[in-house]
């Protein structure tokens, strides 16, 4: 795409007011254009010139000097002029500018201290056309404007005929007046910085007609991070989107927003963690492609809390053509973004190589355009309110009947019956006298968090600065949890001659706290007839205190002392960029990226917290976890492209190097001894807890590697892209340090054909690719033979290292090949893509057995595949449009299919190792086992056929179909697959006179779901807390009931077989009962708006330039097929925000 | 013009940098996590040579071997010498009814067997780098000692794992010399190592025994009147070389080499353990104890009398749940010897022999149901107070040589009675027993004699079961019904071994 250089005249396509210029001459320019030009001689200054070999700009800058007037120009059209000598004392400017561009296309105009080099006429009429010739034109008038209604003056307009051909151009006010041979043919009107536009005059006398800026429109280029491709040329399957579109669907985070657009990322909703605005989402991208809790990241410690490991399935997140995190994409102003790429098949993400295995996203920040200043303004009220409509508990008087039922109150001995009989008496009375806390809404609150952001654009000719301030609030719905941004960034760019440099520094602060009230779960599960406050209004200790002395904890005793669930960061990323043009066509880049990160949390509970209630050693009572962590990237790559257009040939090449290094070292450290609840500093703690040390995580890694992209396009119709890459990484062993990947994509754009001349298409693209990417997600050297310290033993007063695992030198790097076909379409109004998908991941990395003479029992190795597969189709309908004013329709759906492929025999172990976990009689959650065939998220179970009517016991079935009683984890069979197979969006989207609206629903379907709470709060209940009311409703009582649950009360069997009864309280282990099927639908987004018009704003008078109100509705409502408890640990919120966003 | 220069000072520079990055990239990409060493870099210096040494002692000290199983609990336990577990919760109570399939033994056996190999390969990790590193890093003494150690550990471990896990009484079976051992592993690698018979397992065994052998020629206990004096200063200069009666020295490597011929058995060999027995005790200055004058209340491990013992760190922690009665605490662990047993065993009844015997006087303890082995008790009780040398393990003790040269005398092609006898009654008198064995003794009354000072000798060291295994015993003291053979005397393979096609 040819850039122009626009440098002075683009202020005349912003609206005049005050200005602040910088640059003396751009005062000239608006002078010169607030007053009534006057094409006359004025100037009578005199100038001395002795140039020799002088560019035409080099002259101009002289005249200024010498003289007060200004020079207008475009770059590009005085580049033509050839360098000039001239020698001239005391000669006036005119004659000065009459000789230097005699010969050439250029002419010039004096408005008062301003001279205006412009095009000169095109081939003017010929004086010696005859009178005949010149009776046929007919004379058309008009007037030129930008979109936003601007007059754009000296606007070049050509009539389009064969042979020779005439010009115009427009006037200050943009009006223009042409002469035309033909009154309907066609006209060709361009403006430097506007897209050149071909009109039909279509017999009119006048016309009005608007050019569109150009600018590197979104919808028109593919941003990949490393360099920007024009869509036309491309063959990767991807997917941009706008920041305005992601504020569109969500206002939170971008992840919010990211999966309310394209389906293809699935962000899993966190059952535990529901809305807790400090846990972070778990994304994939088409699929689940690596082993994940089964594979090498599972040895994770749990009391790591700064983020910096990555999951398993996670994508590349690249910010500003630099690596990025979740947490910090999580936490960014989503005002900042430009626009947000993903990166699907291997044709697009090969550039990533060893890295973009489970896709890429690639986020640019937004970048200067505007020459002026523009201060944005925007402040955003949160309300976050809790969503409970998935609980389901019983109330006071359910609960003791349900505990009636269960034999709470029985025993065999004598005495114990007195005793329970009193607690059940005590608990009645309770509830007779009307006693029925609420407890889940204790806890709970309606969040209001506040976001406030200013960005100030100064901009200027050369250099221009962006600069982002923002202060971001999430309060939970949790009581004092919230989740606070302080952010800043600073976007500097200066050019000069060919070269250009960017800076880009932002520092983010970050501070979340979790609720001092403690886990909802806690919450939950309390009794409602237990007392959560007094009637005084004081917090008891306890919530009951039982005639035998059994007591309960009152959770919401926490909430009155203090304690501290706190984290935070300071993360400080700067990215510098110069860009070279070394000649038109070779354009080199460097950019070098400083990531720093500094985190801290902690967490301090003193003595007098619940949780301590059963320690008895008074000394250990209270603790405190400290964590401090730091991580810091360093990366940096030098790419050098070339892009070529020969007729119909058009190349484009890019060679890249790029190096990193990336660190990141965790130490937590435990205190106990916390008498009191002032104490809030680790340095007050008694001791380190017996036998602890500190503890903690670090890492290190370093890569570099080449790329090669090679693309060719034919006449605009045929396209290649050849891509190669090669990687080295310090995370594998020297045998396989280095691996290739690649791709290849193909396109063919059909609309560009003569065939399809007069076909309504005006996109028809067929694109195909395959190729190969690695995933990197994992932290461990499993490669290399690494040696540990003992560090609590000594030998003869030495210390000793030892092995730390089996090493496999020949460990490779985890690869997907990818294949992707796919198509683009538009006709009018209505685009549409589709893509098919097929990849396999290849030498998947797994601990599998070894015989443990090797001195380890496993090793990682490279085993099986595992396949997804699935399609993507997106439809958009513009319904209607009509000036600012449309109507549009989205549709995305996607589908996924997952199937293991040759793994079964490594990961025999493993499997045996998760049947023994499900035989397990506490064991009530399902196990993953893996398995060819069969999808990695199987839910495996043993088939059920229901609760048998006459003893309340569940019918099983074994693998030979026969009915038993008996609970066998040879009998587990896959009765089920979480991975849905189909998910999509859709949504509505209007704007009608400043007012605007959207509508985003999601839906998904065609999976399993195993109703876990259904086993936990009516089956696996623990009758000391509260349960669901479904125990009392479906659980079988009396023979002949035919009922969905099993029987309530302690079975007593023969467990182990030795001829004797005990009496257990067995828990449902996995079967084909609870697994249900999962389709939902949500109303994931409503969002309304309205921009002022700019009347209104007129009116105002202060110097607004936009002003818009936006109302955005998150989580609105929820249709599902399961109705399981969600959000245990933290509840789901629904969020409703408000925002006001200024220009001025 | 100037732009081609530019263009050809850009392409040249960027030649360069690629040049520089590609041909140091190797190194640069070198990194771990501070908490890791890569194999390379820890063998780069002496230190990483050292610290890998005393990594594989470390290992040994591991619970699950030297510190508990392999001495005093499972390996002691399997020779039926403690009175036996009344309740199920004990540690070692499956082992003690040879109930090798239930789950507590299981996972006691695959500990052993894991940790063992564990050590092994660690040791062949080391020894891979002696090879291609240790000449050129390491002082010519040091990798002498360093490498020998190593060799001499990995047939210790090899051969404890054929006592446990082989077949018993290899010596006098013919058939089995062709049966494949457990596998003797030299290299640290993730591929299987293949079993070889018995013949070929001794073979590899008894070449790393000698290897080390002659690379602990180097070894500052083994005399070599041609060495200066200063010899040893300079790699010694941090000691560590010193107290070599806790490492695989030169004559722990000898005795070693005893055990194994007397296992293997055959005529030549069981006369060589005798003559290599001999040496030891000869040369090695490590002399049997003075009864009357050694303070064995305060060393009742009788220190000076070891040929090598493991230091383990916190021995106390370990020793005091099997070794020691508490109050408020249920015992049920605790290794106890029936108190007519003992004094059975020690012939109390005769004063010249029971009463005065060390072993029993000062080193047996009565508490809770019957006696306490109090040799390996840490702090200070009941008449014993380990404080001149704590947190030791004896794994090879003098007396042992003794025996060996009895046995050896009665088992070789000119069985020598009166010599058997003599170095019997040596070790007898250092115990303080008063009674010599009568030297017209008959060969069945002097190989009776040696049993009972094998079980004597080495209360709570493991050593007893090796004896009864060797000997193939098919009906052993205490043992009451059970008939002794290959499924009591095999502790099994672990599962994991045998679904991958090994066979025992």
């Amino acid at each position: 795409m040819k850039k122009m250089e626009l440098f002075i005249l683009s202020c005349f396509r912003e609206r005049k007011k005050k200005w602040l210029f910088v640059g003396r001459n751009f005062l000239f320019f608006f002078l010169a254009f607030s007053m009534q030009l006057n094409a006359s001689v004025v100037s009578q200054e005199k100038v001395n010139l002795n140039l020799t070999d002088a560019s035409v700009k080099k002259l101009f800058k002289e005249i200024e000097m010498q003289t007060d007037l200004g020079f207008l120009y475009n770059q590009d059209e005085i580049k033509k002029v050839k360098n000039i000598s001239i020698d001239a004392h005391n000669m006036s400017v005119e004659e000065v500018l009459n000789k230097v561009l005699e010969n050439t296309d250029l002419t010039y105009e004096i408005d008062k201290k301003v001279i205006i080099i412009k095009p000169k006429m095109l081939a003017p009429p010929k004086k010696n056309a005859s009178e005949q010739d010149e009776k046929k034109r007919f004379v058309i008038k008009g007037k030129i404007m930008s979109e936003n209604d601007e007059p754009l003056p000296f606007a070049t307009i050509i009539e389009i005929k064969d042979g020779a051909f005439s010009g115009s151009s427009s006037d200050k006010d943009g009006n223009f007046t042409i002469k035309v041979d033909n009154k309907y043919g066609k006209l060709q009107i361009s403006f430097v910085g506007y897209k050149t536009k071909i009109i039909g005059i279509a017999g009119h006398d006048f016309l009005t007609i608007k050019l569109e800026e150009d600018k590197h429109e979104i919808d028109d280029v593919v941003v990949t991070g490393i360099f920007v491709r024009k869509k036309e040329s491309y063959t990767g399957a991807t997917n941009t989107m706008s920041g305005e579109d992601l504020k569109k669907v969500g206002s939170l985070n971008v992840f919010q927003a990211l999966g309310n657009l394209d389906p293809t990322v699935v962000i899993a909703d966190n059952v535990i963690q529901g809305s807790n605005p400090s846990t972070m989402p778990d994304i994939q991208i088409r699929g689940t492609s690596s082993l994940g809790a089964a594979g090498i990241n599972s040895e994770t410690n749990s009391n790591l809390k700064g983020n910096y490991l990555k999951s398993a399935n996670e994508p590349l997140f690249i910010v500003d053509g630099f690596e990025s995190t979740v947490e910090q994409v999580y936490d960014m102003d989503m005002d900042r973004i430009e626009s947000l790429t993903i990166l699907k098949d291997a044709a697009a993400k090969a550039i990533y190589g060893s890295k973009a295995a489970n896709g890429v996203i690639v986020i640019e920040t937004k970048k200067l355009r505007s020459n002026k200043p523009r201060v944005i303004w925007k402040s955003c009220l949160n309300l976050e309110m809790p969503d409970l409509t998935s609980y389901n508990l019983c109330n006071a008087s359910e609960k003791l009947q349900a505990e009636v039922i269960d034999g709470m109150y029985l025993d065999n001995f004598a005495d114990d019956i007195i005793e329970l009989q009193q607690l059940y008496n005590s608990r009645k009375k309770l509830v007779e006298q009307g006693l029925d806390t609420d407890w889940m809404t204790k806890p709970l609150r309606t969040g209001v968090g506040q976001k406030h952001s200013l960005s100030v654009e100064l901009g200027s000719g050369d250099l221009k600065a962006l600069a982002n301030v923002s202060y971001n609030n999430v309060q939970g719905v949790m009581k004092g949890s919230f989740r606070t941004n302080i952010a800043g960034s600073l976007n500097l760019s200066y050019r000069v001659e060919n070269l250009l440099f960017r800076n880009i520094i932002s520092v983010t602060s970050n501070k979340s706290e979790d609720s001092p009230y403690g886990d909802f779960s806690d919450y939950a599960k309390m009794n409602p007839y237990w007392v959560s406050e007094n009637e005084d209004g004081t917090i008891p200790y306890y919530s009951e205190i039982g005639p035998t002395g059994l007591k309960y904890t009152n959770p919401l005793y926490n909430s009155t002392i203090n304690s501290l669930d706190a984290t935070s960061y300071l993360n400080v990323i700067d990215n510098f960029y110069l860009e070279w043009k070394v000649t038109p066509e070779i354009k080199a880049t460097t950019r070098v990226g400083i990531n720093l990160k500094r985190s801290d949390a902690d967490e301090f509970y003193p003595a007098s917290h619940t949780m301590f209630e059963d320690v008895s050693d008074e000394d250990s009572k209270g603790s405190y976890q400290a964590n401090n962590g730091k991580s810091s990237t360093l990366s940096g790559d030098f790419n050098l492209n070339y892009n070529k257009n020969i007729d119909k040939h058009f190349f484009f090449a890019n060679a890249g190097f790029n190096i990193s290094q990336n660190k990141y070292e965790e130490v937590v450290q435990f205190v106990e001894g916390f008498p009191s609840d002032q104490m809030e500093s680790i340095r007050f703690g008694l001791r380190y807890p017996e036998n602890t040390r500190p503890d903690g995580d670090d890492n290190i890694t370093r890569e570099l590697g080449f790329l090669g992209v090679f693309s060719y396009m034919y006449d605009n119709r045929f396209l290649t892209d050849l891509t190669l890459r090669t990687n080295a990484s310090s995370m594998f062993g020297s045998d396989k340090r280095w691996a290739n990947f690649w791709s290849l994509g193909l396109g063919w754009n059909i609309h560009n054909e003569s065939f399809m001349k007069n076909s309504p298409f005006t996109l028809l693209k067929l694109r195909g690719s395959m190729g190969s990417t690695g995933n990197q997600n994992q932290n461990t050297n499993a490669s290399l033979a690494t040696y540990q310290y003992y560090l609590s033993s000594f030998y003869q007063g030495f210390i000793g290292s030892y092995l730390q695992s089996m090493a496999n030198t020949a460990l490779q790097w985890e690869t997907k090949f990818e294949y992707n076909i796919g198509f683009d379409a538009k006709i009018k109004g209505l685009g549409l893509t589709f893509d098919y998908y097929l990849s396999n991941t290849e030498n998947l990395i797994a601990p599998i057995t070894i015989p443990s003479s090797t001195g380890f029992s496993s090793v990682y190795e490279n085993v099986g595949k595992v396949r997804n597969k699935g399609i993507e189709l997106s439809i958009s309908y513009l319904v209607w449009a009509h000036k600012e004013n449309f109507f549009n329709l989205r549709f995305n759906l996607t589908t996924n299919d997952n199937e293991i492929v040759d793994l079964s025999d490594a990961m025999r172990d493993y499997n045996n190792q998760m049947d023994e976990l499900a035989t397990d009689k506490l064991q009530g959650t399902p196990v993953h086992k893996y398995e060819d065939g069969i999808s990695m998220n199987a839910i495996w179970a043993v088939p059920s056929l229901g609760i048998d009517p006459a003893t309340g016991q569940e019918i099983y079935v074994d693998r030979k179909g026969n009915k038993t009683f008996e609970w066998d984890a040879d009998n587990m069979v896959v009765c089920g697959d979480e991975t849905q197979k189909y998910r999509g969006t859709f949504s509505i989207n209007g704007e009608y006179n400043g007012w605007g609206i959207n509508v985003s629903c999601s839906y998904f379907g065609g999976g399993q779901y195993y109703n876990q709470t259904l086993v936990d709060k009516v089956e696996n209940v623990d009758m000391n807390y509260n349960v669901d009311k479904r125990v009392l409703s479906g659980r079988w009582l009396y023979p002949g009931q035919i009922a969905q649950f099993k029987r309530l009360g302690k079975l007593s069997v023969d467990t182990d077989g030795d001829g004797q009864v005990e009496t257990v309280n067995e828990k449902t282990r996995a079967t084909s009962r609870f697994v249900q099927d999962y389709n939902e639908l949500d109303i994931s987004s409503i969002n309304v708006y309205y921009d002022f018009s700019n009347e209104f704003l007129n009116k105002l008078n202060i110097g607004l330039e936009r002003l818009k109100l936006a109302v955005n509705m998150n989580d609105v409502a929820r249709i599902s097929t399961v109705k399981a408890e969600r959000g245990t640990t933290y509840p789901f919120a629904r969020t409703v925000s408000c925002s006001l966003t200024a220009t001025f | 013009m100037s732009d081609m220069k530019k263009i050809n000072l850009k392409y040249i520079l960027s030649a360069i940098l690629i040049l520089l990055i590609t041909s140091s990239c190797d190194n640069w990409l070198d990194v771990t996590a501070s908490d890791e060493i890569r194999a390379e870099d820890q063998f780069e210096t002496e230190a990483g040579f050292r610290d890998a040494l005393i990594g594989a002692y470390v290992s040994m000290t591991d619970e699950d071997l030297y510190s508990n199983y392999m001495t005093y609990n499972v390996v002691d336990v399997l020779s039926q010498q403690y009175l036996r577990f009344t309740a199920g919760f004990a540690v070692c109570y499956d082992i003690q009814k040879f109930d090798y399939e239930e789950l507590d033994a299981q996972y006691q056996i695959e500990a052993i067997w894991n940790k063992m190999y564990f050590s092994i390969a660690n040791i062949n990790s080391a020894l891979k780098y002696m090879d291609s590193k240790g000449e050129s890093i390491l002082d010519p003494i040091e990798y002498s000692i360093i490498k020998g150690e190593l060799l001499g550990l990995r047939a210790f471990l090899h051969f404890d794992l054929m006592r446990l896990f082989g077949h018993s009484n290899v010596a006098e079976r013919s058939d089995i010399s062709s049966l494949y051992a457990i596998p003797y592993v030299t290299e640290y690698t993730k591929d299987m190592t293949d079993q070889l018979s018995y013949d070929k397992t001794f073979e590899l065994m008894l070449a790393d025994i000698d290897e080390a052998l002659e690379l602990l020629k180097e070894d500052p206990i083994y005399e070599d009147p041609d060495r200066a004096n200063d010899y040893y200063d300079v790699v010694n200069s941090n000691g560590f070389y010193d107290n070599r009666e806790n490492r695989m020295n030169y004559y722990a490597v000898m005795a070693l080499k005893a055990r194994v011929l007397m296992w293997q058995g055959g005529d030549s060999n069981i006369a060589e353990a005798g003559t290599i027995a001999k040496t030891v005790i000869e040369n090695s200055g490590i002399e049997l104890i003075n009864p009357d004058s050694y303070d064995l209340s305060n060393d009742p491990i009788m220190y000076s009398e070891n040929i090598f013992n493991l230091n383990i760190e916190n021995f106390e922690d370990v020793v005091d749940y099997y070794l020691t009665t508490l109050s408020g605490r249920t015992n049920y662990s605790v290794l106890y010897y029936s108190t007519t047993d003992m004094s059975e065993l020690f012939e109390t009844s005769n004063t010249a022999i029971g009463a005065v015997d060390l072993r029993y006087n000062t080193l047996l303890v009565t508490e809770g149901p019957g006696m306490v082995c109090a040799k390996l008790r840490q702090g200070a009780t009941s008449g014993v107070n380990n404080d001149t040398h704590k947190n030791m393990m004896p794994l090879i003790k003098i007396s042992e040589m003794y025996y060996i040269v009895a046995e050896s005398d009665m088992k070789k092609a000119s069985v020598d009675l009166p010599e058997a006898i003599n170095y019997l009654n040596q070790v007898r008198a250092s115990r303080g027993i008063l009674l010599d064995i009568d030297s017209a003794s008959d060969a069945e009354t002097v190989t009776n004699e040696i049993q009972k000072e094998y079980r004597k000798e080495f209360l709570t060291e493991g050593q007893l079961f090796y004896y009864y295994k060797r000997n193939g015993l098919t009906s052993i003291p205490n043992g009451s019904s059970v008939e002794m053979d290959d499924t009591q005397y095999m502790l099994p393979f672990p599962d994991d071994e045998l679904n991958f096609g090994r066979v025992q």
